[in-house]
């Protein structure tokens, strides 16, 4: 069984996403991010880094990165038709799935954590204001891949739409995203539809775009 | 005879792990040196403006070196980079996202620091220093972790993931002290810098490892 250390408004989503869209067995551990539980030592033996998520697979060995554990399972779970076999299609699918891991999470981290980013102590605001254009830009870029839309493969959702409809969730302003590039809204739209997606959506308290448009 | 891979490129760029790999599989390739990445016809190529961009033999255009390497272990199942095994990849796959996503934007964040900050030069350089703090933070989790017990990320047998690891290293600051207060990270890099396409393509990128 696979144990994944969640919490609330974290890229735990993604993995449990992807656990639940494949099928796997799975226990969730809830670790206490605004009590600051993720920095204590219970926490810390478990993930040195203090970051979450992190995923406990069946054979003990302890994984972090959540878009790491979005391919674990895209290929531990081939049946599930929740990642692309076609090779043109997985070249894409990898580009935008490293995108939203590397560029708009890291971007997100930064006016989330904007003081980490600078040794100035009144240097934090700085750190945000840049963060927030440049993630802007980021979605102007994404909204072109989501053509037609409402998912990067058209109508069938794959382990990348929930990851990126997840950080988009983040923004620091979201009906102004929401406005801005209407097929992240499509996005959002759709995932938080979808059947399996829309309960861990709503557990892990993420804002519905319904409500921001 | 199908079209080759067309790789884009800047020397000390992102790039290198990329060319790395398409010579060690003997892929035909061809690679575009980027003069200026802020020009209209590079912004076309990617909105970014950013290195790398591999364009692959069916056209596709992708960005992001990390996916561009689970793309050649795809497109190379048997190459000596690619991973072997289930725990294998998995642990290949996590150590290439910690690069990326952590130790990259911790490098940009150190030679890129403008786009960080809107802040005045002074700012920048706070921003500058609070990177090179984060990097050397980055490393120490990375040897503890990913190279226990080496020589490699995935223990006696080589992969990108350790190209991908020296590249970053030889973004360093000052590579010989890194090295120094990270020995297996020095093994690691040292193992590297032995396969014989590596010398070629640090030489290209005027990439190293002091003195
Ligand atoms: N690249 C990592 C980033 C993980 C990360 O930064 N998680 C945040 C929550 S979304 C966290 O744990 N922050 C707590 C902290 O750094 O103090 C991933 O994709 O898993
Ligand atoms: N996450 C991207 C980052 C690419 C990147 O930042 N490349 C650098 C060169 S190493 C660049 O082109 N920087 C120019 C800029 O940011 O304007 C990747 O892994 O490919």
């Amino acid at each position: 069984m696979y144990k994944l250390y969640w919490s609330k408004r974290t890229g735990a989503f993604a993995a449990e996403t992807a656990l639940e869209l494949c099928g796997a067995a799975f226990e969730g551990v809830q670790v206490d991010h605004k009590a600051g539980a993720h920095r204590e030592a219970a926490y810390l033996a478990i993930n040195p880094a203090g970051q979450i998520p992190a995923l406990a697979l069946p054979d003990g060995q302890l994984i972090t990165e959540s878009a790491a554990m979005v391919l674990h399972l895209a290929d531990a779970y081939p049946d599930s038709g929740y990642w692309p076999m076609d090779t043109a299609e997985r070249a894409v699918a990898y580009r935008w799935l490293v995108f939203a891991s590397a560029q708009l999470y890291e971007t997100d981290l930064r006016y989330s954590y904007a003081d980490r980013y600078t040794t100035a102590p009144d240097g934090a605001e700085g750190v945000r204001q840049a963060a927030h254009r440049h993630i802007d830009h980021l979605w102007s870029i994404v909204a072109e891949a989501l053509t037609p839309g409402p998912f990067f493969f058209g109508e069938e959702l794959t382990l990348l739409d929930p990851y990126v409809a997840m950080v988009a969730a983040w923004h620091y302003d979201l009906p102004r995203l929401c406005a801005a590039e209407p097929r992240v809204h499509a996005l959002l739209d759709a995932v938080t539809a979808h059947p399996a997606v829309g309960p861990i959506w709503r557990r892990y308290e993420l804002p519905m775009p319904a409500l921001a448009a | 005879m199908a079209n080759p891979y067309r790789l884009y490129w800047t020397p000390t760029s992102g790039s290198f792990v990329v060319e790395l790999m398409l010579r060690e599989a003997g892929a035909p390739h061809e690679t575009i040196q980027v003069e200026d990445r802020r020009a209209e016809d590079f912004l076309a190529v990617n909105p970014l403006g950013k290195v790398p961009v591999l364009e692959l033999p069916d056209g596709t255009v992708m960005t992001e070196s990390a996916a561009m390497v689970l793309q050649l272990f795809d497109a190379y199942p048997e190459a000596d980079f690619t991973p072997q095994g289930a725990a294998s990849w998995t642990k290949a796959r996590r150590w290439l996202m910690f690069l990326t996503c952590e130790l990259y934007t911790a490098y940009q964040q150190s030679y890129h620091s403008e786009h960080f900050t809107v802040g005045s030069r002074i700012a920048r350089e706070e921003v500058k220093s609070a990177g090179r703090g984060r990097v050397r933070e980055l490393w120490k989790i990375f040897e503890a972790q990913a190279l226990d017990p080496g020589p490699f990320v995935l223990g006696e047998r080589y992969s990108a993931v350790d190209a991908y690891a020296a590249m970053l290293a030889s973004w360093d600051q000052s590579p010989e002290v890194l090295l120094t207060i990270r020995p297996r990270l020095g093994s690691l890099v040292q193992a590297v810098c032995d396969r014989p396409e590596t010398a070629a393509v640090l030489e290209k990128y005027r990439l190293g490892f002091g003195a």
